[in-house]
Order: C-alpha cells, then sequence, then structure tokens
C-alpha cells in the first residue's frame, strides 16, 4: 500500500500522543514510587503516596486510557480510517 | 431458541446488523439480570425458611456452572472470529464492563485487603500493576491487535515481527502470568469458589 500524506501525518500524531500518555504513565507509576518517601505529606488524612497508589494513579490510568480511546477516535475520523458503524 | 444447526445455531451471530446484534445482547443481559436479582430473592426466602448456609454455597456454584455451560451452548460456533471475540461486534461499552468485571475479582477484593493488611505500602505494586497494565495495552497493543485480525497476543507478535522468536517468548510470559496468578489468588482467597483464570 502507498502511504500518503495523510497517513504519515496521522501516525506522526499517534506517535506523539502515545509518547506524552505514556510518560504521564511512567509519571504517575514510577517517579511516584519511586519519590514515595519524600512525598509523604498529608492528603484528604492520607499520606500522598500511599493515596497515589491506591487510588490517584489508578484515577490517572483510566483517564489516560479514555483521553487516548477519544483522540483516536477522531483521528480516525479526520484522516478516514475510521470503522464503519452500520447503526 | 434461535436455529439448531450448528454452523448458524448461536444465539449471537445470526448474521445480522450490528444494531440487531446490540439489541440482542441488551436482551440478553436484561435476562441475565433480571434472573440473577430473582435468584438471590429465592435463596434469601429460602436462607429465611431455614436452608444452610453449607447448600447456599453450593447452590451458588451449581447455578453459576449451569450458568457458563448454558452461555456457552447458545453461543456454540463453528467461525473462529465469532469463537474468539465473538465477531468484533460487541459494543465499547460491553467490552468495558466485562474488563471491569476481571478487573473486580475475588482476587481484587478479598486477596487485596489481606495483602495490603501483610504487606502495607509495598502491596500496592499489585494495584498499580494490574491497572497500570491497561495503559500499556491500550497503547501499544489493542488497536494494533485489531487493526491486525489477531485473536491473541502471541499471534500478533508473530504477524508483526514475522518469526517464531517472538511468539515463544510470548508464550512463555503468558504461561508465567497463567502461573503465577492463580497462585497468589489461591494463597489469598481459599474461602472463594471463584477462582477464575483471566
Amino acid at each position: 500500500m502507498q502511504l500518503t500524506e495523510s497517513h504519515r501525518q496521522y501516525w506522526a500524531k499517534n506517535l506523539r500522543i502515545t509518547a506524552i500518555l505514556l510518560g504521564l504513565w511512567f509519571v504517575v507509576t514510577y517517579v511516584v514510587a519511586f519519590m514515595a518517601r519524600d512525598l509523604n505529606f498529608s492528603f484528604f488524612g492520607w499520606p500522598f503516596s500511599f493515596w497515589m497508589g491506591a487510588q490517584g494513579s489508578l484515577i490517572a490510568y483510566v483517564l489516560i486510557i479514555v483521553y487516548y480511546a477519544h483522540y483516536m477516535n477522531n483521528l480516525d475520523k479526520e484522516h478516514g480510517c475510521a470503522e464503519e458503524e452500520e447503526d | 431458541m434461535a436455529g439448531m444447526s450448528p454452523d448458524s445455531g448461536s444465539a449471537f451471530s445470526g448474521g445480522g446488523s450490528n444494531a440487531a446484534f446490540k439489541k440482542q445482547l441488551n436482551k440478553v443481559y436484561a435476562w441475565y439480570v433480571g434472573g440473577f436479582i430473582s435468584f438471590v430473592v429465592v435463596l434469601a426466602i429460602a436462607e429465611q425458611m431455614g436452608l444452610t448456609r453449607q447448600y447456599i454455597g453450593y447452590a451458588f456454584l451449581a447455578a453459576t456452572v449451569l450458568l457458563y455451560a448454558g452461555i456457552g451452548f447458545m453461543s456454540r460456533t463453528n467461525d473462529a472470529a465469532e469463537y474468539y471475540v465473538a465477531g468484533r461486534r460487541v459494543p465499547a461499552m460491553y467490552n468495558g464492563m466485562a474488563t471491569g468485571a476481571d478487573w473486580m475479582s475475588a482476587a481484587s477484593f478479598i486477596g487485596m485487603a489481606g495483602t495490603l493488611y501483610l504487606t502495607g505500602y509495598s502491596g500496592l505494586a499489585f494495584i498499580m500493576g494490574w491497572t497500570g497494565g491497561y495503559c500499556l495495552v491500550a497503547l501499544f497493543l489493542a488497536p494494533y491487535l485489531r487493526k491486525f485480525g489477531q485473536f491473541t497476543i502471541p499471534d500478533f507478535l508473530g504477524a508483526r515481527y514475522d518469526g517464531n522468536f517472538p511468539r515463544c517468548s510470548c508464550c512463555d510470559l503468558v504461561f508465567v502470568c497463567l502461573r503465577c496468578c492463580p497462585d497468589l489468588r489461591c494463597r489469598f482467597d481459599h474461602n472463594t469458589f471463584d477462582r477464575r483464570f483471566i
């Protein structure tokens, strides 16, 4: 298949959003866990690092996935490679 | 029940449009929810009338196994795409509910409470690991798995990287996960019968 300019743009945007979201994922997972002792201030009555592990990072994960799905759906439509829905 | 012939006998195939499939799915879910609620009510009444706790456990176990068998019987099919991914027609919301149900397994509720009690902050690695893993799947695997038209991750890696080595290494990983996960769960929730391998 011959790649068009539209395909290239699509792939570049795809890589960019993946990299950004993966960076976010890395921060809420590894950076917070690595700095856990320093981030021990109280947050809603819980030590912040513990709250992040139990709830905060999970919320961030869900938001990452929701945003990715939303963004990619729009990108698919924009570049005409969405799956046809026969509702 | 729709048709008894082996190739098109599935209650879910039917060959109709996506809209018809979704309507059928809604109907099945409504029946399931109604059936589950009435089952619980019947058991509650039976308990008031003196059914022992042990028999309630047996009733739940038997009902679950029969239900799975019934679902398997109703959705039997010869088509590989129907068998593995329901013809790739299940709406996103339903797939999300299924994923959520897997997440909220007995291990999450009973096992994790004990793990956190025992290990404190370190135990949160389990929670972050199996939720954060969804991010990696969503960003790296799921969209391409679908576009490549494969059913399993080893198939996809074999097609994508063209060879048996990535395929085998992925199989090893899956094996390790499947082996460790039930082990962990058995250790933490041996008083539940819902020990699933997903």
